[in-house]
């Protein structure tokens, strides 16, 4: 058995021992391991792959330094994506002092239409949650995606429940529009 | 057109996310990996000054007690010399100790000061058996000259006033036998200078005569070494790279923060003083560290040879960027040490405190590719070796020994060397302070 082999097949304890050890060979059997996964979140929350190759970069030097805090009652890749989320946050902290406050009763929420998602591949649904506005990504992410509530959102950023609320609206209209306009493309094209 | 209904449109983005997986740039494990390299420096860099500020520390209080000891040392020599005066004195008014006779004790009894500028003591001389005992009074006056006393103040047969006899701790008896010395009825007594420290410091800072003056040692040691880059990164867009991945990617080598040094030699030490030790002799040391690099030279053959940032000697070398590997580095250098020590401890067990520098010779740096990939690279002195031929090495140590005949000891050595200049040629555009933490075995022989 090759040595590239052993690393691929090494558990996860072995890695966290190894890489809190500061063994490079395990460093980047880990990075191998996850980095296509957390290049798919950093780019959900960045709005350009330069910035999520950014966010991505940081976020695994965090993970090394704090490797050593890991404990194995938590699954690796929950802490990782957690570190990976909190940097991509950071990077953005200050421009969510910017979120506009918007009472999410004010909004004009439009009526529901129906769009199906498997109609698109992921760098189109990628792109276009890129094209959101920083505050609307942030939290369209963590609450679509991660799965937050928006109190706990509201924590997280310093955000009032209110405008986690309505960016999180602003977000979803903004996307529907898109993935209409999008598909009106495809429909002319069939 | 299938409808996305509002409660699962939160499911429908998660599921079209759930898994996702994009690779990301190749560089950018290279550029993690430099930002780990680069801050376990920063915190070696924290540690080294720690450890310098150690070093200072241990010097002063090497100084520190080493004046003290010393002082204590010159105490003693004056007591001495003081000692002479009285015996001179002694021997102008004419002796008169064959009264006393020399098997005779004296014990001293009971001192009080009279006034402010002389002290009166009474010392009981006890004379052979069946000869009646001295009673004398001294009075020591705070005046340079000798003093007379009538010799009315030495009765003989008055022991019994005086019950509780000097303690030896007190006054030194061999100081105190010299004293009395008694001419036409008259005791000629010299200034006596009563010591600056407790007599019973005195009496333990007595040195005992140590035939152990002049010996060889033979010895090993091993330990961490940081070799203390101060930057090995260089900014360095290959054009000669076959990947287009890593065409912008920047070079860069960098040593790992710890590695391991070895040394094996032999030392000579001479006692110039009671308590310091002058030391010299030769060492081989090998410090060996990995390096990441992801540069890499060819040869004339087109065969790869490993290379680092310090060799940076672009123009002459064919070097281009790769994908990083591991090198391990192995310097090896000839020191010669000159070293004074301090022996806080000089008796059947030894402890000495050493400090002193070191001259090390440069030989050779050797490249190795772990992997076995690429070949070997041996960097020796020269007109374009980065190294020096000479640099200096700040040395600080202890010593723990202990005889295990009559001339031979075994010792243990903990110690730590730090080179003061840069072992690279500031030509180079790096440098490189290594620090060797050690503990060492010593077997010595002592020349009778």
């Amino acid at each position: 058995m090759s040595n590239h082999q052993e690393v691929v097949m090494l558990s996860e304890q072995e890695l966290v021992r190894g890489c809190a050890k500061g063994d490079r060979a395990l460093q980047k059997a880990l990075y191998n391991r996850y980095c296509r996964k957390m290049m798919a979140t950093c780019l959900r929350y960045a709005h350009s792959t330069q910035e999520a190759e950014d966010i991505l970069q940081e976020g695994f030097i965090k993970i090394f330094n704090n490797i050593h805090s890991f404990r194995s009652e938590a699954k690796l890749e929950t802490w990782i994506t957690r570190i990976i989320i909190n940097t991509a946050l950071n990077s953005h902290r200050q421009k969510l002092y910017m979120l506009p406050m918007v009472d999410v009763n004010d909004l004009q929420v439009p009526e529901e239409e129906g769009v199906n998602l498997s109609d698109f591949n992921l760098s189109e649904l990628i792109l276009m949650v890129q094209s959101l506005p920083d505050g609307c990504r942030i939290v369209f992410n963590l609450f679509a995606i991660e799965g937050y509530g928006h109190k706990e959102i509201a924590e997280m950023l310093t955000i009032s429940e209110g405008t986690s609320k309505s960016q999180y609206s602003r977000a979803k209209n903004l996307l529907r529009a898109k993935l209409m306009q999008e598909e009106g493309r495809y429909e002319r094209f069939k | 057109m299938k409808d996305l209904s509002k409660q699962n449109f939160e499911d429908g983005w998660k599921k079209a996310f759930d898994g996702a997986e994009i690779e990301p740039s190749a560089s950018t494990w290279s550029n993690i990996e430099l930002d780990i390299v680069k801050g376990e420096s920063d915190s070696m860099k924290k540690q080294v000054l720690f450890y310098k500020w150690l070093a200072a520390a241990s010097v002063f209080l090497v100084v520190f007690f080493g004046g003290l000891f010393n002082y204590s040392v010159t105490d003693d020599k004056q007591l001495s010399t003081n000692t002479e005066k009285v015996k001179e004195a002694s021997s102008i008014n004419g002796n008169r100790k064959d009264e006393v006779g020399k098997n005779n004790e004296i014990v001293s009894n009971d001192a009080k000061s009279t006034n402010s500028i002389e002290s009166k003591t009474r010392m009981e001389i006890k004379r052979k058996s069946g000869e009646p005992n001295l009673i004398i009074d001294l009075v020591v006056a705070q005046k340079n000259e000798a003093q007379v006393f009538p010799a009315e103040k030495v009765s003989a047969n008055k022991v019994s006033n005086f019950s509780k006899p000097y303690s030896g701790s007190m006054l030194p008896l061999s100081l105190i036998k010299e004293v009395p010395a008694i001419v036409h009825g008259k005791i000629v007594l010299p200034r006596l200078v009563l010591p600056a420290m407790p007599a019973a410091f005195m009496n333990s800072s007595k040195r005992k005569q140590t035939s152990e003056d002049l010996w060889a040692s033979v010895g090993f040691s091993a330990g961490s070494y940081n070799p203390g880059n101060s930057s090995a990164a260089q900014s360095f867009n290959s054009p000669n790279s076959a990947n287009d991945a890593l065409l912008n990617s920047s070079g860069y080598s960098d040593p790992s923060n710890v590695g391991s040094a070895y040394s094996a030699g032999f030392a000579m030490s001479k006692r110039v003083f009671s308590r310091w030790v002058l030391q010299s002799g030769v060492n081989y040391i090998n410090q060996s560290v990995g390096y990441t690099s992801n540069y890499i030279s060819y040869s004339a053959a087109n065969q790869s040879k490993v290379f680092v940032a310090e060799y940076a000697d672009f123009a002459s070398t064919r070097v281009t960027i790769t994908t990083p590997y591991e090198i391990n580095s192995a310097i090896e250098v000839v020191s010669l040490p000159l070293q004074t020590g301090y022996l806080l401890v000089d008796r059947k067990i030894g402890w000495q405190l050493n400090t002193g520098v070191a001259a090390d010779f440069f030989i050779r740096n050797t490249l190795t590719d772990q992997s076995g990939t690429a070949e070997r690279f041996s960097q020796g002195t020269g007109e374009k070796s980065p190294y020096r031929v000479v640099s200096w090495a700040g040395l600080l140590g202890t010593e723990l020994s202990y005889k295990v005949a009559r001339q031979y000891r075994i010792s243990v050595v903990p110690s730590m060397r730090y080179s003061v200049n840069s072992v690279l040629k500031s030509t180079s555009g790096q440098a490189s302070n290594p620090l060797v933490m050690d503990i060492g075995f010593r077997f010595r022989y002592i020349f009778k």
